[in-house]
């Protein structure tokens, strides 16, 4: 089951969430989070796995989640489906698919614990 | 130690451009030995690469070459061009030189120009795979080997050098380096270590300063307003540190800034991978100097087994494309049912003609996010096909064959009885050319780099 979509109030609890490719093969999602206690409970709490069911790719394709405490920041990568610019990619420069990651980060943080 | 000053105008030449009066104001105030810029990227899919164009518009490249060199050869100041043309090619460094000669006799320029050509033969390659030296070669996300196939199906093959080639044609007493494909850190970094810089503090300022401002933020909103909005970076190393500072008071780099950008396009925030090694920022300090101005020290360089990046390409045929919409609720409702049975028919009628497949871009639907959308469709979609098949001609053929069948297919409940879908543009189908795919990506460990990249020398002016 992939979680649902965010809702505003959500979103603001992040000042940047983001998707680009690292080099054609990899996407890259950086977020930074404004509140000290989301980030400690995204390190704690989001699974590469849970990355991979929302993206729809095998949980080995899917780095495992990196932070950077001095910046509130955590960063994943996954191999994307197609290389970027082959037939049947959808997003060149993967420059929009922060989405999946947007549902899966904002169920997780406002679930109770 | 002399402090020496790198500026970087852009992130990459051609793309949005640089402002030239911003740029001039820069480098009078800042005096830069180098401008260390970078004009390329493999982001932007494997097409340029095989094709041999560039991934910008050719004004844009001759604006941005004309607004570093009118400013950099007359005051002494060196310059140093990475990935150039875009995929740093062959055909892509004979455009940027082009571009050079024409600028530089336009505005009477004199200096000396290094060219590194970054292509690898593909018989070059096979000799090293007879002898096995591509036996550790590995695929860089997959980890899969090089294979004989790999190389002899490739259309063009790059090496990405590292600092190495460029500090010879500097040393070699160029004035204007245009380098093939080449690690954007590296075209940074490599005036700073030719000069006797810290390796690992010199390719970490390169690892930042590489995308020009996306490393700073801005103080006050500027960037909207300008057209060419590309904004110059200064870089200052000495002995233990260096400083990063945009060229205008309007925007800032803070250590938060800085750390942040070595996120940008990278899979991870640990080590920094280089040709010639690793930049260890396990225990870099950013500290703010001034509102405008961050200082990093403490990163260092591990030297490891020389090891150039292979890009290659090959064909994968020919494209031809459409856009249409549909409106109607009742096909919008069966939609990839309608699609998937068009797909057969065309298997079907043109199968025997050659390969080809054809890819469907649902906006409205799930364009972006594909499998992983949850969203229901849009009260209104449009679709992009895109054919790609064997010969151009059947890529047409198939595709305004599919405009039609789609145009008139009668699926259940259709009450659109004059036709169902609305065509964009006409002619209906876009005949896209050649598609290149990915062959080569793998990291290959090399002795020497003249073995590789070749520098050729010309006075130009």
């Amino acid at each position: 089951m992939k979680a649902p979509e965010a809702k505003e109030p959500a979103r603001s609890r992040v000042s940047v969430l983001r998707s680009k490719n690292a080099g054609p093969y990899y996407l890259t999602l950086d977020v930074v989070f404004r509140e000290q206690r989301d980030f400690d409970k995204t390190v704690r709490t989001l699974r590469p796995e849970d990355i991979a069911r929302e993206y729809g790719v095998e949980a080995g394709s899917v780095t495992p989640i990196s932070d950077l405490p001095a910046l509130r920041a955590i960063k994943v990568s996954l191999l994307r489906r197609f290389p970027a610019g082959h037939p049947g990619c959808s997003d060149c420069y993967g420059m929009n698919q922060e989405e999946p990651l947007a549902r899966l980060l904002f169920q997780l943080l406002e679930a109770k614990e | 130690m002399k402090t020496v000053t790198v500026v970087t105008p852009t992130g990459c030449i051609g793309n949005r451009g640089i402002d030239s009066t911003i740029l001039e104001q820069c480098i009078r105030t800042s005096r830069p030995d180098v401008i260390a810029v970078d004009a390329g990227s493999l982001d932007c899919g494997p097409w340029y690469l095989g094709s041999g164009q560039a991934h910008s518009p050719r004004r844009n490249i001759e604006w941005d070459i004309e607004a570093i060199l009118s400013q950099a050869v007359p005051a002494g100041v060196r310059v140093i061009i990475g990935s150039a043309g875009g995929s740093g090619a062959a055909a892509h460094v004979e455009r940027t030189v082009e571009t050079i000669q024409r600028i530089a006799e336009h505005r009477n320029l004199k200096f000396r120009l290094a060219v590194i050509w970054a292509d690898i033969p593909s018989d070059w390659l096979l000799n090293q795979a007879a002898e096995g030296i591509v036996d550790k070669a590995r695929h860089c996300a997959t980890g899969a080997a090089l294979t004989r196939e790999d190389i002899e199906s490739s259309h063009t093959i790059v090496g990405m050098m590292g600092t190495g080639p460029i500090i010879d044609a500097l040393e070699g007493g160029a004035d204007v380096i245009v380098a093939g494909r080449a690690a954007d850190a590296a075209v940074i970094a490599s005036y700073p270590i030719f000069r006797g810089c810290d390796k690992g503090l010199s390719y970490h300022m390169g690892d930042i300063m590489e995308c020009a401002e996306s490393c700073a933020v801005e103080i006050a909103p500027t960037l909207r307003a300008l057209g060419r909005n590309r904004i110059p970076i200064v870089g200052r190393i000495g002995a233990d540190s260096f400083d990063l500072r945009p060229s205008v008071d309007t925007l800032a780099c803070t250590p938060e800034s800085c750390l942040m950008h070595s996120a940008y396009e990278r899979t991870s925030f640990n080590d920094i991978k280089v040709p010639e090694g690793t930049v260890d920022r396990t225990h870099a300090k950013y500290e703010a100097v001034d509102p405008n101005t961050t200082r990093i020290s403490g990163s260092h360089f591990i030297e490891q087994p020389h090891s150039i990046l292979l890009e290659g390409v090959r064909h994968a045929g020919y494209r031809s494309i459409f856009p249409i919409a549909i409106r109607t609720p009742a096909m919008i409702g069966q939609l990839d049912e309608i699609l998937s049975s068009v797909d057969e028919v065309q298997q079907e009628l043109f199968g025997s003609e050659g390969k080809f497949k054809i890819h469907w871009h649902k906006y409205g639907s799930n364009a972006v996010l594909q499998s992983s959308e949850t969203m229901p469709p849009s009260h209104e979609i449009g679709i992009l096909a895109d054919v790609v098949a064997e010969t151009q001609d059947l890529a047409h053929d198939v595709a305004y064959d599919l405009l039609t069948r789609l145009g008139f297919w009668r699926y259940p409940g259709r009450y659109t009885t004059a036709g169902n879908i609305a065509v964009t543009l006409s002619p209906g189908v876009i005949d896209a050319g050649e598609v290149f795919e990915f062959s080569i990506y793998h990291a290959l460990e090399i002795t020497d780099d003249s073995e590789v990249f070749r520098t050729e020398f010309i006075d130009v002016g």
